[in-house]
């Protein structure tokens, strides 16, 4: 895990850190969201034997939302899943070196994603795709999805930055 | 280059970068991408991505993993963490190591509703160390109880990562849960028996203290009727099929939000905190779901995993030293690799393998088995020193315990965790008796 102690919190720094956790905030609130849709059309089939028609439809699309928007925060906080059992003994210039080259070929990654995400969003937009129940157009998950994304990949080749920074700093 | 040469470059061009600190997700995303491109070439990769991303996060079965993230979240800020320990300690507090036991009492019954291991080492470490330090246990034995207690919160359902597995094998998510209760009551039961010999062992290394009032006994226990009502309401209501896995998360979360705000006193920034860290966890989980997506998907067009399992076909190997074989991987990988990212990068491989030697039992049976026994091993890996996660978690909360202390009380942990994976692979029944599976 990259700590990101000792940085400078330079103004990038604090927008960045701001958006992500705005973002996760507002996912936090659609998983609330997907908490609250599946109790209701619980309760309304064991009592009343009337489920919620196209719960699992609403479910879909807000959960999709919720974790786009839970990734910036989890690379601003430089939560990522890594090893660091074979670079243990290595110096940590040396870690913060291998951490601005890995972060940066995942920020290419995270923005490829992106673009595709985007492309994938103009593709159920021109097509009119709709949800079986509920005719939700599947676009808006995809749109809101993707401006999560764009806030990740700004994130990531922000944290790959810092890497970097870190990796030349004087002693 | 042919087929299977790719599929061994990307399996191993894999690990190599994540050896070299590449997060998990990002190097099956790298490795998947380039091998799906080398095989069925760059359009048709880039044509996958296009969907690939919304659709797998907006996966219905799979929302059951971050609402049962919520629900553990929930219970750590709401401090039901505290109550099951004290409840614990009425009980057992005055047997021989009882705050040990008490401990690992705890952690079993804070591991029914909440999926992770390490949160369950961290929240439980935060009432039962300060306690036991109190009482003058020993710091290897009280660091050594807690690493290995926090493992009861993967391997006692709900587990995040049997559901993962769950739906990466197509297996019912309640059977799996079921399946677990057998191995996870008698890694209760061995971890008591490992602190009672620990204290018979090694003199002076816990105090006795005095046996709790029964009224102290029977107050203690009102406070944990209703995460025991959140258990078997999830539990039995997937299994029973009351609920969709994704309903009882959804119900097992609201419940417990609704006992940390009223018993807990949850107020508005645990409430917040809880949030945010589930959104922390939870991403971090679906890069690596990602990233498995696209590398499963390169995998399998490679067919390497295919052809390993002809190969090791031919080799006439007897079925128990193949999954013996599989299983000692997995307590080395264990040591160095968190469990989920572990887990998702070998079962693309393994799966096929196994299902491909003959063990005289069902498809689902095996799945069921296997899964099980691979949640043990995993688990075993999280607390086999030296690189154990559970024991610089414990280790980093407890500052003045040396980390040699920490590895001598965890050893004996591990050997009953040993006994019981070879109890479990020995023993089918053990796992599969009380799901009934056919």
């Amino acid at each position: 895990m990259h700590e990101a102690a000792g940085a400078v919190h330079g103004p990038a720094h604090r927008a960045l850190a701001r958006a992500a956790e705005l973002m996760a905030a507002l996912g936090g609130l659609a998983l609330l969201l997907v908490m609250a849709v599946t109790l209701v059309s619980v309760i309304g089939s064991s009592l009343f034997g009337k489920p919620l028609l196209g719960d699992t439809e609403i479910v879909e699309l807000l959960i999709g939302i919720a974790i786009a928007c839970f990734m910036p925060y989890c690379q601003m906080r430089g939560a990522n899943v890594i090893v660091d059992f074979f670079t243990m003994k290595a110096s940590d210039r040396a870690k913060a070196g291998l951490d601005a080259l890995m972060t940066l070929v995942f920020a290419i990654i995270v923005a490829i994603l992106t673009e595709r995400l985007i492309q994938g969003a103009i593709i159920q937009y021109e097509r009119e795709r709709v949800s079986m129940f509920l005719r939700l157009p599947q676009w808006w998950g995809y749109a809101v999805a993707s401006v999560a994304a764009l806030v990740w990949s700004a994130v990531t080749f922000f944290t790959a930055w810092e890497s970097l920074r870190r990796a030349l700093a004087p002693k | 280059m042919n087929k299977f040469d790719i599929g061994l470059w990307m399996f191993f061009g894999a690990l190599l970068i994540i050896a070299l600190r590449m997060p998990v997700g990002a190097a099956m995303l790298l490795c998947g991408g380039l091998g799906y491109a080398a095989v069925n070439g760059w359009d048709p990769m880039f044509a996958t991505l296009k969907s690939m991303t919304f659709s797998r996060f907006s996966n219905y079965t799979l929302s059951v993993v971050p609402l049962f993230l919520l629900m553990g979240e929930f219970a750590t800020k709401g401090g039901l963490n505290s109550a099951l320990f004290r409840s614990a300690r009425a009980w057992f507090g005055h047997w021989r190591g009882g705050l040990a036991v008490a401990t690992i009492g705890g952690c079993a019954a804070f591991g029914a509703i909440c999926g992770s291991s390490l949160a369950t080492a961290a929240t439980m470490s935060q009432v039962a160390g300060p306690e036991m330090r109190k009482f003058g246990y020993s710091p290897a034995l009280s660091t050594g109880t807690l690493a290995a207690g926090g493992t009861l919160g993967i391997l006692i359902p709900p587990s995040v990562i049997l559901v993962i597995y769950a739906v990466y094998t197509e297996q019912s998510i309640g059977a799996l849960f079921i399946a677990a209760i057998v191995p996870g009551i008698l890694a209760t039961i061995g971890y008591m028996i490992v602190v009672n010999l620990y204290v018979r062992l090694v003199p002076g290394a816990a105090q006795q203290i005095e046996p709790a009032p029964w009224s102290e006994r029977l107050a203690s226990t009102r406070d944990v009727w209703p995460a025991a009502l959140v258990f078997l309401l999830v539990v039995l209501g997937i299994y029973r099929g009351w609920f969709s896995p994704t309903e009882a998360a959804a119900v097992g979360a609201a419940a417990v939000l609704v006992i940390a705000v009223t018993l807990g006193g949850m107020r508005w920034k645990g409430f917040y905190q809880s949030l945010l860290s589930t959104a922390e966890t939870t991403a971090l989980m679906y890069i690596v779901l990602l990233g498995a997506e696209l590398f499963s998907a390169a995998l399998a067009i490679t067919q390497m995993p295919t052809e390993l399992s002809k190969y090791v076909a031919t080799l006439n190997l007897a079925p128990l030293a193949v999954i013996a074989a599989i299983l000692v991987i997995y307590l080395i990988l264990g040591c160095f690799m968190e469990s989920l990212a572990m887990v998702l990068l070998t079962l693309p491989v393994f799966i096929p393998l196994i299902l491909s030697i003959d063990l005289g039992m069902s498809q689902g049976q095996v799945l069921v088995w296997f899964g099980i026994l691979v949640l043990v091993s995993v688990e075993v890996g999280m607390i086999s020193p030296p690189f154990g996660l559970n024991l610089f978690v414990i280790n980093a909360m407890a500052k003045d315990v040396p980390m040699a202390e920490t590895y001598k009380g965890v050893i004996g942990f591990c050997v009953s965790d040993i006994i019981r994976l070879v109890l479990l692979v020995a023993f089918p029944a053990l796992t599969l008796w009380l799901p009934g599976i056919k």
